[in-house]
C-alpha cells in the first residue's frame, strides 16, 4: 500500500513537472514569427533576432519549419496574429511553376521591406579573371533563378563561369573559404563578411552607377538577369489594421534602438537597405519588379 | 551558465534511464521529452545532448556488470566479462574501476582534444564537398555491416526505405514534387517525429518488451582498486579514436579497447574497466564532428543537430569556440556526477530494477503517442501527424523484428546528401 502511494506521489509530481514544462504560451498577446527560411539562412537569423526584441511587446512564438513551403502550410492553420517574412526568389519560383508556393503580398500587410543586391566576391582571384577564366561561382537556393543570374554572365560577357547551388549563404562562404569554389555570389551582408576575412567584392547584381562596386547591369543594359537581389517583405497577418500600424512601429523602433538584435544584424542598417516610407503603390511596383527579375 | 542548469538535470536524469532500461538508447531517450527539446535554446539542447550521452556511459556498465543487462550497445563486452566475474568482490572492482576509468578517460579525452584544438580547426578547411559527401556514405554503408541483427540486404532495403520516405516532399534542388499527390500538406514531407517515433521507438520497445530481470541486492564487497594511468590513458585514446567510428561511435570505442585488453589476456576486472574507460572517452569524441563541422555520426545525432538548426542556430567552425568552451566545462561537471552515481550511488541505481519493467514500457509507449499529438498541435498539425502516424503503423509492423537505425539515419541525413551529391556533379562533372 505504502509503494503504491509512494508511486502515485511521484506520478503526480511528474504530471505536474511535465505540464510547466511543456504548457503552451498563453494567447494573450500573442505573436507567432514564422520563418520562411531556411533554418540557417538570414530569414532564421532575423526572425530570431526580432522575436528577442519583440518579447517585451509581445508573446512570441516563434516557428522555423525549414523551408516556405511548410511555412505556407502551417500558416493556413494558424488563426493568430503571424509576421512572417517572404522573398522574391520564393515568388519567383512559384509563379515560374515550379516552386511550392505563392503569396499575395498586401501592401497593407506589409510592415517592413528590405533589398539587398547580390554581389560577386572572392578570396584569391580578382574581377578580370572573372571574365576571361574558367571559374566555379557558388551561390544560393532556389536553385533556378540564381543560377541563371550566374549564367548571364557568360551571356554578356563571353565569360566561362559554372554556377554551384548551396544550401544557405553560411555555406557558400565555407565552400569560397575552402577553395572549392572561385568566387561567391551573396548578398552584400555577407559580401561585408568575405572582405572582412581576407576576400574582395568586384561586382553587384545592379544597375546603380553610383555604386562602389562594378553594376553588372550598367555593362550590359539588355540583360535584365543581371539585376538579381533579394527584395523581402515582412507581412503582418491576421491582424487589424490598428495592429499592423502597432507592429510596423515596433520593429522600427528594435531597428533604431542601438541595443537590439536587429541592430546588431543590420549593423545598424549599414548591411541592409530597409526602405520605411514607401507608399503601397511604391511597395507593389519594386516588389514585382524583383520578382519579375528573377523569373525566367 | 545558470538556463544550462535545468537541461543539464534533465539529461543526467535521461542518461540513467537510458543506460539502464534495454531499448531505450540515447535516440529513444530524447524523444521522450522532444516537446521539451523543441523549446530550448540550441546551446541548451547541446548540454542536454552532452549529459545524456556521458552519464548514459557511466550508468550503462552497472546493470552490464550487476545483471548482464547490457543498457547500452557500447555495455556489450561488459555484459560478456560480467558473467567471468566470480566473487561480490570482483564486481565491486569491476563497476569501482569502470566509474574510476570513465572519469579519467572523459578527462583525458577533453585534455587532448584542448591540446589538438589548433590542429583540427586547420582541419576543417579541407572538409569540402567531397570529404562531406564520403563520410555520409561511409556511414550508411558502415551501417549496412555494423547492424548484425539484420541480414546485409535487409539493411540496404531499411536504407534505400529511409531514402524513399525522405524524399516524399517537395525536393528544392531539382525543384520537382515527389509523391505528394497535389496534396499541399505532403509538400513539406513527411514529418521527421512521426516517423522517427513508429519506425524507430516503437520496434525497440516492443522487442524489449519482454525483457525479465532477476533483481538482487548489489553485493559491495570492497576488495583493492588497481588503477594504472599509463594503461588507461592507451585505452582512453583507442575510446577517442573508436568514438569517431561513423554509426558505431562508443560501441566501436568499447570494443577496440576490449579486444586489445583481451590479447593483453588481462583478467575479466581489467577487460571490463578497458571498455568502460573507452567508451566514455568516445562519448566525448563522437560530439566534435557535431559541433565542430554540423556532421552527425549517430542518429541521435541528426536528431539533434536538427533541433539546432531548428533554431536558426549553425554547427561550424565559427561557433565551435563558444560551444567547446561551455561543453567543455560542463562535461568536468558531469564527470563527477557521473563517477558518484556509478560508484558510491551504484547501489542505489540498480534498485531502479525492482520496479515493473513492463510498466515503464507501457507509460513509454503512451508518451511516444503524446509526444506526436503535442509536436502536432505545436505545429498546427495533429491531424497530419496523426494520419502519417497511421499510414507509418504498416511499415513499423513489418519492421518490428528488426534495428532500424540504418532506416532512421538513410531519412535524417537524405537532404545532406542530396545537397552533397548535387554540388559533386556540378563541380567535377
Amino acid at each position: 500500500m505504502k509503494k503504491k502511494i509512494i508511486l502515485i506521489v511521484v506520478a503526480i509530481a511528474v504530471a505536474v513537472i511535465a505540464w510547466s514544462m511543456f504548457k503552451p504560451a498563453t494567447e494573450d498577446n500573442k505573436l507567432t514569427i514564422l520563418n520562411a527560411g531556411s533554418k540557417t539562412g538570414s530569414f532564421a537569423m532575423q526572425m530570431t533576432a526580432v522575436s528577442k526584441d519583440l518579447q517585451e511587446y509581445y508573446n512570441i512564438d516563434l516557428k522555423i519549419p525549414g523551408d516556405y513551403c511548410t511555412a505556407v502550410q502551417m500558416l493556413k492553420s494558424i488563426d493568430g496574429p503571424v509576421l512572417m517574412p517572404w522573398a522574391n526568389d520564393f515568388e519567383a519560383v512559384g509563379r515560374d511553376g515550379s516552386g511550392c508556393a505563392t503569396y499575395e503580398v498586401k501592401p497593407t500587410q506589409v510592415v517592413r521591406y528590405d533589398s539587398t543586391v547580390m554581389t560577386i566576391c572572392s578570396m584569391k582571384f580578382d574581377a578580370d579573371s572573372l571574365m576571361t577564366n574558367s571559374h566555379t561561382v557558388g551561390h544560393t537556393t532556389p536553385v533556378k533563378p540564381f543560377s541563371r543570374a550566374v549564367l548571364a554572365i557568360n551571356k554578356s560577357f563571353d565569360a566561362n563561369v559554372k554556377p554551384v547551388a548551396y544550401d544557405g549563404s553560411g555555406a557558400t562562404k565555407t565552400g569560397l573559404y575552402n577553395g572549392e569554389i572561385d568566387y561567391a555570389m551573396v548578398s552584400l551582408k555577407h559580401g561585408k563578411d568575405i572582405i572582412k576575412n581576407g576576400g574582395s567584392c568586384f561586382y553587384e547584381y545592379s544597375a546603380n552607377k553610383d555604386s562602389d562596386l562594378v553594376a553588372l547591369a550598367t555593362l550590359d543594359p539588355t540583360n535584365t538577369l543581371l539585376i538579381a537581389g533579394y527584395d523581402a517583405v515582412w507581412l503582418a497577418l491576421n491582424m487589424t489594421d490598428k495592429e499592423v500600424a502597432t507592429l510596423r512601429a515596433r520593429i522600427k523602433e528594435v531597428h533604431m534602438n542601438s541595443s537590439s538584435a536587429m541592430f546588431e544584424y543590420t549593423q545598424g542598417g549599414k548591411v541592409l537597405n530597409v526602405m520605411w516610407d514607401l507608399t503601397p503603390s511604391q511597395i507593389t511596383k519594386q516588389w514585382e519588379t524583383s520578382v519579375k527579375n528573377l523569373q525566367e | 551558465m545558470l538556463e544550462l542548469i535545468n537541461p543539464a538535470i534533465i539529461g543526467i536524469l535521461l542518461g540513467v534511464i537510458s543506460g539502464c532500461i534495454p531499448g531505450i538508447g540515447n535516440f529513444a531517450a530524447l524523444l521522450i521529452i522532444f516537446p521539451y527539446l523543441v523549446q530550448l535554446d540550441p546551446m541548451q539542447v547541446i548540454i542536454l545532448y552532452t549529459a545524456l550521452t556521458t552519464i548514459s556511459q557511466y550508468i550503462g556498465s552497472i546493470p552490464a556488470i550487476t545483471f548482464g543487462i547490457p543498457g547500452e550497445s557500447s555495455s556489450v563486452p561488459a555484459v560478456i566479462e560480467s558473467r567471468n566475474l566470480k566473487s561480490p568482490k570482483e564486481i565491486y572492482q569491476a563497476i569501482v574501476g569502470s566509474a574510476i576509468g570513465s572519469t579519467f578517460g572523459g578527462i583525458i579525452v577533453l585534455i587532448l582534444t584542448w591540446l589538438l584544438l589548433d590542429w583540427l580547426l586547420l582541419g576543417v578547411h579541407f572538409f569540402n564537398t567531397l570529404v562531406q559527401f564520403s563520410l555520409y556514405c561511409t556511414v550508411l554503408i558502415a551501417m549496412i555491416f555494423i547492424f548484425k541483427e539484420n541480414k546485409y540486404w535487409v539493411n540496404i532495403l531499411l536504407i534505400l526505405t529511409g531514402f524513399g520516405l525522405g524524399l516524399i516532399g517537395y525536393e528544392k534542388w531539382t525543384q520537382t514534387k515527389i509523391l505528394t499527390f497535389d496534396s499541399y500538406l505532403l509538400y513539406q514531407g513527411i514529418p521527421m517525429i512521426v516517423v522517427v517515433i513508429l519506425l524507430l521507438g516503437l520496434p525497440e520497445v516492443l522487442k524489449n518488451y519482454s525483457t525479465k530481470v532477476n533483481y538482487k541486492n548489489l553485493d559491495y564487497t570492497p576488495g583493492k582498486i588497481n588503477f594504472n594511468w599509463l594503461t588507461s590513458s592507451w585505452y582512453s585514446l583507442l575510446g577517442f579514436i573508436g568514438g569517431l567510428a561513423p554509426g558505431l561511435t562508443t560501441t566501436m570505442s568499447s570494443q577496440l579497447a576490449w579486444v586489445y585488453a583481451k590479447s593483453r589476456k588481462n583478467t575479466p576486472v581489467q577487460r571490463i574497466v578497458a571498455s568502460e574507460t573507452a567508451n566514455n572517452a568516445g562519448a566525448f569524441s563522437h560530439l566534435l564532428p557535431l559541433l565542430l563541422l554540423g556532421i552527425p555520426l549517430a542518429g541521435s545525432e541528426a536528431l539533434v543537430l536538427g533541433l539546432v538548426e531548428s533554431k536558426g542556430f549553425r554547427l561550424d567552425t565559427t561557433t565551435f569556440n563558444d560551444i567547446f568552451v561551455i561543453v567543455s566545462i560542463c562535461l568536468v561537471l558531469l564527470n563527477v556526477i557521473g563517477l558518484c552515481l556509478a560508484w558510491p550511488l551504484a547501489k542505489h541505481i540498480v534498485k531502479l530494477f525492482q520496479l515493473n519493467i513492463k510498466m515503464m514500457y507501457t507509460i513509454i509507449l503512451i508518451g511516444f503517442g503524446a509526444v506526436i499529438l503535442w509536436v502536432g498541435h505545436l505545429n498546427y498539425q495533429t491531424m497530419y501527424y496523426v494520419l502519417v502516424a497511421i499510414a507509418l503503423l504498416p511499415i513499423a509492423y513489418v519492421v518490428r523484428k528488426l534495428d532500424t537505425m540504418p532506416l532512421i539515419f538513410a531519412f535524417l541525413v537524405h537532404d545532406r546528401m542530396i545537397d552533397t551529391a548535387n554540388r559533386l556533379i556540378t563541380l567535377y562533372w
